[in-house]
């Protein structure tokens, strides 16, 4: 039977040699892999014969603070020593006491005696040899590179020696050992090595093809990957960009912030008509109020179709129009104001314009309600602008964005003549009212300056996306749940 | 839009008693209204805002027979005059007044449910939830008296308000009931509040109740109604319109003389209006050629006056049923809705311009691919956004700020797209990490310097959120951004109490500015959020703009 190694068991059997046995301290220096892994791996290379395992006790020694003290300014036995030295060899107790202390003195007497060094007479203490090194400096020293000994060794009784003279503590340690019992090297040229992954090293001295490949799990389950995204709405409105663009239409845009005179008047919305009230316009607390005075002409111009039609041939409404109103600072609530905006400034045709935009009502949240939302406005302005072309238009964009079956109905919006509400058809959903539409009323060209009639639409594109991505609540469509984007998946 | 209920066989046998309930749909769907049955029985029709006159049966009906061609032009109906008098004295409040009768309207409980309906639209629509003008319908034979005073009383003067069932004074009324809570400030004045009487008996206190004692029943005969104002033609057009339809049920509608009015000496008007339509110009408007007996044909229909004048004008007539009117172009729409909308052939697209895109959607674009290619969710954040987000962020600065918010978290417009990602990122920390989103849009400023008091900037934002990010890593992206948008870019220290202090940095280019940086600690917990964040925001107004047909505000 082949034999077939790890990595780690190669890389550790490398380091091995016959017949020796060593710690796994020392295993943990030679491979530069981790005791714990090591362990593991001299589980498996015993259960394959070629190693034992020893499991010991032994103690690590570690001076303590008096100890590493007493290496510095000598033991007690040394002081005691030196001192008999320099007095020639002996001397009275009581001179010792005087110069040592007495704890000095009586320990160190003691262990000088106990070791053969001196001996103690007639009130004084004499050496008995010339040149003498204290044994538990040694010991001390040891202690300090950090040695240990084993449980029941001669060792360990000198050590337990300095620990009872608190120069040092043992601490219990498992250790193992290993020894090697067959020989690396014949094994090493017998087996095959199994390695986890193909490295540049393999593959560039050639050793690839002694390695026997782990094989995986394949069909385990690999961890999440979180690709970016671009969000799907913004995605769907820029689908709708790229369809206005291949239908000559150019791109405008206006302010968020805007004066109720380009949202409404311009728009021969009358001053008391109900949109332009709390519950369905924000109005702005800080500014309250824009400027009008770049305006002055359109200005006038409204305020006179406003109160009595002006010579459109209209009657107005009949009121007297306060231009303090139509300054008021509201957020927009129809991007027909940006389209207001536009015309107001051209004059030229054939004018082919759209924009899209968030929009503003006080709407309280609900699946089917948000207080901001995208709209989507287009104005075209051609000198021979009918309703019968503005229809063509609107359905020409639906069947660019693969809806075919579009359905009108008379409708009423305060700026347009003849106005339409349409609806789209859905599958599995049936008919969706999704978009206003109409000519832009003679009083709201006349405000405007404009000399050529105008066809306009306006529609929700929250909706419509809803429709087409099949979305049931609109709050979907700005979530703030970022798992749902991550597992939505993109539309394509 | 208004929404009323009714109930669809008394619909259908004003109409025509042999359709279908799905027929009569598809008919008034071609009016405008738009029919939904309810389980009840009833339907429901939403009617539009410009007719008023159809928010009862027998408008409605009025209009589908012209439309299926059953009836033409205007009905006549049956006008007599009548010895009651209105004396309109002094309301300054509440100036304008006009009275009807109707004799033989034969109220039955059905009937009486959708007059009070109709009576209640007309208030929300043209009537504006009473302020400008209101409608009170009384028993014309339990009315004390011929002559009709309508003046300011003082406010103890005593009566006995509807369904109330004792009298009490009109101080009373105003407190103590719930129509005067609702409706009593709108025409009280610190001398009184605008009352008409009948002999010496006080019947209605417009715009708030009437009395009891003129109360409508089933089995009511004969009806007065008044209409009071704050603006004399919306009282003439809707008594009109409600005379126009008891006359449509059959009743004879009777004038009332009116002393102290100036503008008119009888009520109800029932004014028309003549009005010439070119045919030249709805035939441009409408795309297709209609000529003047075409016209007078679908005018008919829709129930106006019409008479060919030549070979390009008609002479309109409108009746006094139809305040839509106001230009010869709201002939043209009702040519085009006799028509059928189904039956206008759309005219194909003629491409006759080139489009021209906004230069900064190439940016942005550019960006998002950037960022989602460096593993970053694009995320849509509302433009509404929390006004004490940007305290929270340690910022001081100016922003906009609504009268009238729905909740104070949607209180403003978003400064910063930061202040929208770091509350994304509060709600989403149950989610694997590392969290990296980004968002491209518009955020406004309060800018004096501009007509609108604010201006739109164009930012660029995004925000990792992990144990282990950090300035290193944020800033990485920042440059990787730049650079592969080509943008050379200054970068140096800089201060931002959003970010810590020595882990932000100021970022400057052509066209464009902005700071990135690790998230101050005390701003992530006044965010709630438990893990360490770092982002950037840069402003790309300047880098992306370019001629756009409109000056960005």
């Amino acid at each position: 039977m082949e034999l077939s190694l790890s990595e780690n068991e190669y890389r550790v059997l490398k380091a091995l040699r016959a017949g020796e046995k060593l710690s796994l301290g020392e295993l943990e220096e030679r491979t530069g892999l981790d005791r714990q892994t090591l362990m593991a791996i001299a589980e498996l290379l015993k259960d394959k014969g070629i190693i034992r395992v020893k499991r010991r006790v032994v103690y690590r020694c570690r001076p303590t603070e008096e100890g590493r003290k007493a290496l510095g300014e000598g033991l007690p036995e040394e002081k005691l020593f030196r001192l008999l030295r320099e007095l020639g060899g002996s001397a009275e107790i009581r001179r010792l006491v005087e110069e040592l202390g007495r704890n000095t003195f009586s320990i160190g007497v003691g262990w000088l005696k106990k070791l053969g060094a001196a001996k103690v007479g007639g009130g004084r203490v004499a050496l008995t040899v010339k040149e003498w090194r204290a044994p538990h400096r040694s010991l001390l020293e040891e202690c300090v590179r950090g040695a240990s000994v084993e449980e029941g060794s001669s060792g360990e009784k000198a050590f337990r020696e300095l620990a009872s003279r608190n120069l040092a503590e043992l601490v219990e340690e498992k250790e193992f050992w290993i020894e090697v019992i067959a020989d690396p090297g014949e094994v090493l040229a017998k087996a095959r090595v199994e390695a986890s992954r193909l490295t540049p090293e393999m593959l560039a001295d050639g050793t690839w093809r002694s390695y026997v490949f782990k094989r995986y799990n394949v069909t385990a389950e690999p961890p999440r990957v979180y690709p970016g995204k671009k969000h799907f709405y913004v995605e769907f409105i820029n689908m709708v960009r790229r369809v206005l663009y291949e239908m000559g239409f150019t791109e405008a845009e206006g302010p968020y912030v805007e004066m109720e005179f380009w949202n409404f008047d311009v728009l021969f919305q009358a001053q008391d008509h109900p949109a332009r009230e709390i519950h369905d316009t924000f109005w702005l607390r800080q500014p309250r109020k824009g400027r009008l005075d770049e305006h002055s002409d359109i200005v006038e111009r409204v305020r006179r179709i406003h109160e009595t039609g002006g010579e459109t041939g209209s009657r107005g409404w009949g009121y007297r129009w306060n231009p303090d109103i139509a300054r008021r600072l509201i957020l927009r609530t129809q991007t027909t104001a940006v389209s207001a905006r536009v015309l107001a400034g051209s004059r030229e045709v054939p004018l082919r314009v759209f924009t899209i935009g968030k929009v503003f009502r006080p709407d309280v949240i609900d699946a089917k309600h948000l207080p901001e939302f995208y709209q989507f406005d287009g104005i075209v302005m051609e000198e021979d602008m009918s309703f019968a072309r503005l229809l063509g238009i609107i359905r020409e964009f639906f069947e660019r964005l693969g809806i075919p079956e579009v359905r009108f109905k008379p409708g009423y919006f305060p700026f347009t003549e003849p106005s339409v509400e349409g609806y789209i058809y859905i599958e599995g959903r049936g008919w969706v009212e999704v978009f206003g539409a109409g000519m832009f009323r003679p009083e709201v060209l006349a405000s405007l300056g404009v000399e050529h009639p105008v066809g306009a639409w306006g529609m929700g594109l929250d909706r419509i996306a809803m429709d087409i991505m099949g979305l049931d609540d609109i709050r979907k469509l700005y979530t703030r749940r970022v798992d749902y984007l991550r597992e939505t998946p993109v539309r394509w | 839009m208004p929404v009323i209920r009714l109930n669809p066989q008394r619909l259908l046998q004003l109409v025509d008693p042999s359709m279908t309930l799905e027929e009569l749909g598809d008919l008034l769907f071609r009016l405008k209204c738009e029919v939904e049955p309810l389980e009840t029985g009833e339907i429901e029709v939403e009617v539009n805002a410009d007719r008023p006159d159809m928010l009862v049966s027998e408008g409605i009906a009025r209009a589908a027979k012209g439309l299926l061609g059953k009836e033409k032009g205007i009905p006549s109906y049956r006008v007599v005059d009548t010895d009651y008098v209105l004396v309109v004295e002094k309301a300054p409040t509440r100036p304008y007044i006009a009275l009807a009768v109707a004799y033989g309207v034969n109220v039955d409980e059905e009937y009486l449910t959708e007059l009070v309906q109709f009576q209640e639209k007309l208030h929300t629509t043209v009537g504006r939830k009473r302020r400008k003008i209101a409608i009170g319908l009384h028993d014309l034979d339990k009315t004390p008296g011929k002559t009709i005073v309508y003046r300011e009383a003082p406010l103890d003067t005593m009566f006995t308000p509807l369904h109330v069932g004792r009298r009490m004074s009109i101080r009373e009324a105003l407190k103590e009931t719930p129509q005067g809570r609702e409706y009593g400030s709108i025409s009280l004045s610190p001398s009184g509040h605008p009352a008409i009487f009948a002999g010496s008996e006080l019947i209605s206190l417009p715009p708030v109740i009437n009395s009891d004692i003129t109360r409508l029943e089933p089995g009511t005969k004969n009806l007065l109604i008044d209409v009071t104002g704050t603006d004399l033609e919306t009282v003439l057009a809707t008594m009109d319109i409600i005379a126009s339809n008891l006359a449509e049920r059959g009743a004879t509608i009777g004038r009332v003389r009116v002393e102290g009015l100036e503008e008119a000496s009888y009520t109800p008007v029932l004014r028309t209006e003549k009005m010439v339509l070119d045919t030249d110009f709805a035939s441009r408007w409408l795309g297709f050629r209609v000529t003047p007996s075409e016209a007078a044909e679908h005018l008919e229909r829709m129930r106006l006056g019409a008479r060919v004048l030549d070979e390009a004008r008609v002479e309109a007539v409108i009746p006094p049923y139809r305040i839509d009117v106001l230009h010869p172009v709201d002939l043209v729409e009702d040519i085009a809705i006799s028509i059928g909308y189904d039956r206008i052939e759309p005219k194909p697209l003629e491409l006759r311009t080139r489009s021209k895109p906004l230069p900064r959607w190439r940016l942005a674009d550019a960006a998002r691919d950037l960022m989602v290619g460096m593993g970053f969710q694009e995320v849509l954040t509302f433009m509404l956004a929390n006004p004490s987000d940007l305290e929270r962020m340690r910022l001081a600065e100016d922003q906009i700020l609504l009268e009238n918010p729905i909740t104070a978290e949607l209180g403003g417009l978003r400064r910063l797209l930061l202040q929208q990602l770091l509350r994304l990122a509060a709600e989403n920390q149950h989610v694997d990490m590392p969290l990296k989103v980004f968002e491209v849009g518009d955020v406004v400023a309060p800018d004096p310097g501009e007509e609108t008091g604010a201006r739109t900037e164009f930012h660029v934002a995004a925000l990792v959120m992990s144990p282990r990010t950090g300035y290193e890593e944020v800033q990485a992206y920042l440059y990787a951004l730049l650079r592969n948008l080509g943008v050379g870019f200054r970068i140096m220290e800089a201060e931002h109490p959003t970010f810590m202090e020595g882990r932000v940095a100021r970022v400057v280019f052509e066209g464009g500015e902005g700071f990135v940086g690790e998230i101050h600690p005390e701003v992530l917990e006044n965010f709630g959020i438990k893990y360490p964040a770092a982002g950037f925001e840069v402003d790309i107004t300047g880098l992306a703009s370019g001629a756009a047909p409109v000056a960005r505000r």
